[in-house]
């Protein structure tokens, strides 16, 4: 007998005969999960983006926030973000189509990170307000190790993008039976660890800081929180 | 948790536990005493000796259920049975399930008996909605959450709502009023110095609270931290709330150096 | 690691005489208790997300062969290779040879408590691979040669004094300075291109969602990410009892877990594995394998043992344990420490081996309480202790002195006599003192503590007396 088999004999001597049919287990694990709202935190779902801002900016998540009108505005606000932290204007830009169409003058790009790399920029597939997550998903124009080997992440979200919820991200991911990602990650804030006597450190092997470029209509929101 | 309305005149059967009989009887007294003021009949059942938690700590089931026994046999007859002990209500109230086989007689009257088992200081407030009246204590005390009592039967506002009726008394919280005080019953005989090591952290945030009086509702409990204080050079006193509650608390308290 | 938790008693004395293991373990619990309290104050779901996160698993255990069907189906139709270990050493062997038919030289680890079980480092040294522990605890005691005291935060056991010697000798560069900060900063240094230069990386799951083959990571380092991503193999070891069924049932686990095991409400890095590379991804592994290991799993199915099966591996339980915060987790002597290890370990090793750990715990109950999954750990401590007794395993000296107690104890006229003549005893002993500082016989109490000195005679003496006197 293979492993496999030993361990489902054992499974099956162990729990005996279950005589449901795999509709009836599938049945009684979504009733498990049929009230989502009943387990989720509570916020106001008018204002997905204040929450987003108010839970990325928290001293748990520590990202910074800075609002743009529009992705053309992109790399104007990687520049300034590279100057202010005293960083060459140097960056590794995701090879996206949405980043690849715009005037990236003013900044050395690079499509790929070495391990020393200062800073880069990535384009976030979605945020989640409820925990101020980003998600990123890895494929042809977004190579994981963007988002994991820079001192500096830039991350570039667009405020339509913004759920509620950390369960309405799978629905849009295609469903179980869609071809899935190598690798999907939802990313809140920067790399820690508590390892040395519980203290919270910031920038352990991924990024130190995070920087968020929120696309949206500024203008039509009031302050920040 | 209360029931709608106190009854009248309840006969109740004291479980004075093991710690109390042999290490002190004036918790046992007291308990009488306040039991009686809240109107309640109560008697000793001569045919006690122990809750069977060190037997059933052990793993010795079959003890535990001889033991079991005898206390259903002896209070059963009462109305309740009523324990100065978190640990040893807990004990008969909610370890006992188990003991006997499923669907036997031995479990039915089990389960009768743990329904109404009680440990004093819920019995006192959520049974019998007594306010004490009358009581004095000056002092400033602090008061620590017995494991048993503050898990397993969820005492720990009734204490509080008691002593709150005692003149000249004053509370102030203890950090860590619930964080195990390293007694465990067997654990301290089979480890005692992880047991120390547990009760020095209680000891100095005992001390740290400048209180004069240390209270809680489990003896084990007490005689474990009192010791330590005591070894320590504290002269904190200790008592069991219920020795309080009933005007009982004169003199130096558990190992205070007077003559006891 | 090797095993010594029957030797539980000499560890434990060891670790407290141990100065700076107090200080290590003060600085710690007393924060993670902290943490975890607030950020669930703020979570006013949480009584119902516990709730609900403990019936998923019973129900994903009570059907645990059909979800690790759909799983093995689902992960296989998205590239994965899928391999089952039933003991450690078939583990060990799977891992030996996907090292060798990989050619490696050299292979960065991810913590998994799953692969500490197994013996993984034994697996990389038959391979001849040169493992390089990533993260930072794992990455601390890899350099000090111990094995591991937590199961979230494996160097607990260490102060920052200790960890700042460590890399002063150890690192490439030394540390800037001895602030933690720069500690961390040193590590990363230390470890940036052995990330990228790995032929191997190896990682564990929290869980595995059963719907879509993914393999699920909670992290927060980062060191997940590079170390799966960068080399062409990928391997995962997981213990089959991880699975949940669907990603909204892994949703509930991810918000108790990070807010149990760190107080935060969620953690940095929280990547869902679904395959190898995909014809033209940027980066990624090439293969990519998961190793199912049962080690003794489907023993505790169908028993009084499979709550622990619930077990997110948080930690809640022993950053709350009185005991675990007085000996910390090496006394235990096993992979699993604190409360959840002193019932895993029995059931993983057996009850001899692990015979001490079942009394380690005062039954306080504070574990229980704290646990996302509501695993009934004392009570299920206390049932090992039963088993014990039954199985002649408790010394002849405790089992004499409780046989000796019970006959009195059954005996209500026998104990009244015997109860009177100790009290009695002890009143001359205490020679009217009102403590007693010294007792024959109760030298483990009077060493630390004194007892108080009893009164004129038992309650029960005292009672009847009254009594009589009423007559």
């Amino acid at each position: 007998m293979t492993a496999r088999d030993r361990i489902f004999a054992a499974i099956a001597h162990r729990l005996g005969p279950r005589d449901s049919s795999a509709d009836d287990i599938a049945a009684e694990a979504a009733a498990l999960v049929a009230d989502t709202q009943a387990i989720q935190p509570a916020f106001d779902m008018a204002a997905l983006t204040e929450r987003f801002i108010a839970k990325a900016t928290s001293d748990r998540v520590t990202a910074s926030v800075e609002r743009l009108d529009g992705i053309a505005q992109v790399p104007g606000a990687v520049a300034r973000y590279a100057e202010a932290a005293a960083l060459e204007a140097l960056a590794a830009v995701q090879p996206a189509p949405a980043f690849d169409a715009l005037d990236w003058a003013g900044l050395k790009c690079t499509p790929r990170a070495n391990p020393d790399q200062a800073l880069a920029v990535t384009l976030a597939e979605y945020g989640v307000a409820e925990t101020g997550s980003l998600v990123f998903r890895s494929g042809p124009d977004a190579p994981a190790l963007l988002n994991f080997l820079p001192l500096h992440h830039v991350a570039v979200l667009r405020e339509d993008d913004i759920l509620a919820h950390i369960e309405d991200v799978w629905p849009r991911l295609g469903g179980p039976d869609a071809p899935q990602s190598r690798l999907l990650t939802l990313i809140t804030g920067t790399s820690g660890t508590a390892d040395i006597e519980a203290q919270n450190i910031r920038g352990a092997h991924g990024p130190r800081y995070m920087h968020i470029l929120l696309l949206g209509c500024a203008s039509e929101r009031g302050p920040q929180a | 948790m209360k029931t709608a309305k106190p009854p009248s005149s309840p006969r109740v059967g004291l479980f004075v536990t093991c710690l109390v009989d042999a290490m002190r009887p004036n918790v046992g007294f007291a308990s009488l005493h306040l039991l009686e003021a809240a109107g309640c009949t109560v008697e000793v059942p001569r045919a006690q000796t122990c809750c069977g938690q060190p037997a059933y700590n052990s793993g010795d089931d079959a003890t535990t259920a001889a033991i079991a026994r005898g206390i259903i046999e002896a209070f059963e007859p009462y109305d309740y049975v009523v324990v100065p002990s978190g640990s040893c209500g807990a004990m008969i109230r909610s370890h006992f399930d188990g003991l006997f086989e499923d669907g036997s007689d031995m479990q039915a009257r089990q389960r009768a008996l743990s329904a109404k088992t009680w440990e004093i200081l819920s019995f006192l407030t959520d049974v019998m909605g007594f306010v004490p009246e009358g009581v004095r204590y000056d002092g400033m005390a602090t008061y620590h959450d017995s494991c048993s009592g503050l898990r397993d039967l969820g005492v720990h506002d009734q204490p509080r709502a008691l002593l709150d009726q005692v003149e000249g008394l004053r509370l102030t919280p203890l950090v860590g009023h619930d964080v195990c005080c390293g007694f465990g019953g067997t654990f301290c005989v089979k480890y005692p110095d992880i047991s120390n090591a547990i009760v020095s952290d209680k000891a100095e945030a005992i001390a740290d609270t400048g209180a004069d009086t240390l209270l809680a509702g489990d003896l084990g409990c007490l005689m474990n931290m009192a010791g330590k204080l005591r070894r320590n050079g504290e002269t904190v006193k200790a008592f069991h709330t219920v020795e309080v509650l009933a005007n009982m608390a004169q003199g130096p308290g558990l190992t205070g150096e007077e003559e006891a | 690691m090797i095993q010594t938790s029957d030797r539980f008693r000499a560890n434990a004395a060891r670790a407290l005489q141990d100065d700076n293991l107090k200080i290590a373990l003060t600085r710690t619990t007393g924060l993670l208790q902290r943490r975890r309290a607030q950020v669930i104050d703020d979570y006013p779901q949480y009584a119902d997300a516990r709730a609900r996160a403990k019936t998923i698993k019973d129900h994903t255990l009570r059907y645990l062969d059909h979800y690790l069907e759909m799983f093995e189906r689902n992960a296989v139709a998205n590239g994965a290779v899928v391999h089952w270990a039933q003991t450690p050493q078939e583990a060990r062997e799977i891992i030996t040879r996907l090292c060798r038919e990989a050619g490696a030289q050299s292979a960065t680890r991810v913590k998994s408590m799953l692969g500490e079980e197994i013996g993984i480092a034994e697996a990389l040294e038959a391979a001849e691979v040169d493992r390089i522990e990533t993260d930072l605890a794992e990455h601390i005691i890899q350099l000090a040669a111990d094995p591991p005291s937590h199961v979230v935060m494996p160097a607990m056991h260490k102060t920052r004094e200790q960890v700042a010697d460590l890399f002063d000798a150890r690192h490439d560069v030394r540390p800037a300075s001895h602030d933690v900060a720069d500690l961390v900063g040193s590590a990363r240094r230390e470890l940036r291109e052995k990330f990228m230069t790995a032929d191997i990386g190896i990682s564990g799951a929290n869980f595995l969602i059963a719907e879509t083959g993914a393999v699920v990571t909670v992290t927060n380092e980062g060191n997940g990410e590079l170390t799966t991503t960068p080399p062409n193999t990928h391997i995962v070891t997981v213990g089959i009892e991880k699975l949940v069924p669907g990603m909204d049932h892994c949703a509930v686990f991810l918000r108790l877990l990070s807010r149990a095991a760190i107080g935060a409400e969620i953690t940095q890095y929280t990547s869902f594995y679904n395959g190898p590379r995909r014809d033209g991804d940027a980066d990624g592994p090439e293969t990519y394998h998961i190793v199912l290991v049962d080690n003794r799993r489907t023993e505790m199915l169908g028993g009084f043992l499979q709550p622990m099966l619930r077990c997110i591996r948080c930690g809640a339980c022993m950053n709350h344990c009185p005991v675990y915060a007085a000996v910390g987790g090496h006394a235990y002597g096993a992979v699993y420490p604190g409360p959840m290890g002193s019932v895993l370990t029995p059931a993983l090793s057996s009850l001899k081996e692990a015979k001490d750990l079942p009394h380690a715990c005062t039954l306080n109950g504070r574990c229980k309480e704290v646990c996302p999954v509501d695993i009934p750990l004392p009570d299920m401590l206390r049932s090992l202790r039963a088993r014990q007794y039954q199985g002649g395993l408790t010394p002849p000296v405790t089992a004499i002195a409780l046989k000796g107690w019970a006959m009195l104890a059954r005996r209500p006229q026998l104990y009244r006599m015997a109860a009177a003549a100790v009290v009695l005893a002890m009143r001359l002993w205490a020679r009217g003192r009102g403590r007693i500082r010294w007792l024959p016989g109760a030298g483990g109490w009077t060493r630390h503590r004194d007892l108080p000195a009893p009164e004129r005679g038992t309650f029960m003496q005292q009672y009847a007396a009254r009594q009589r006197g009423r007559k």
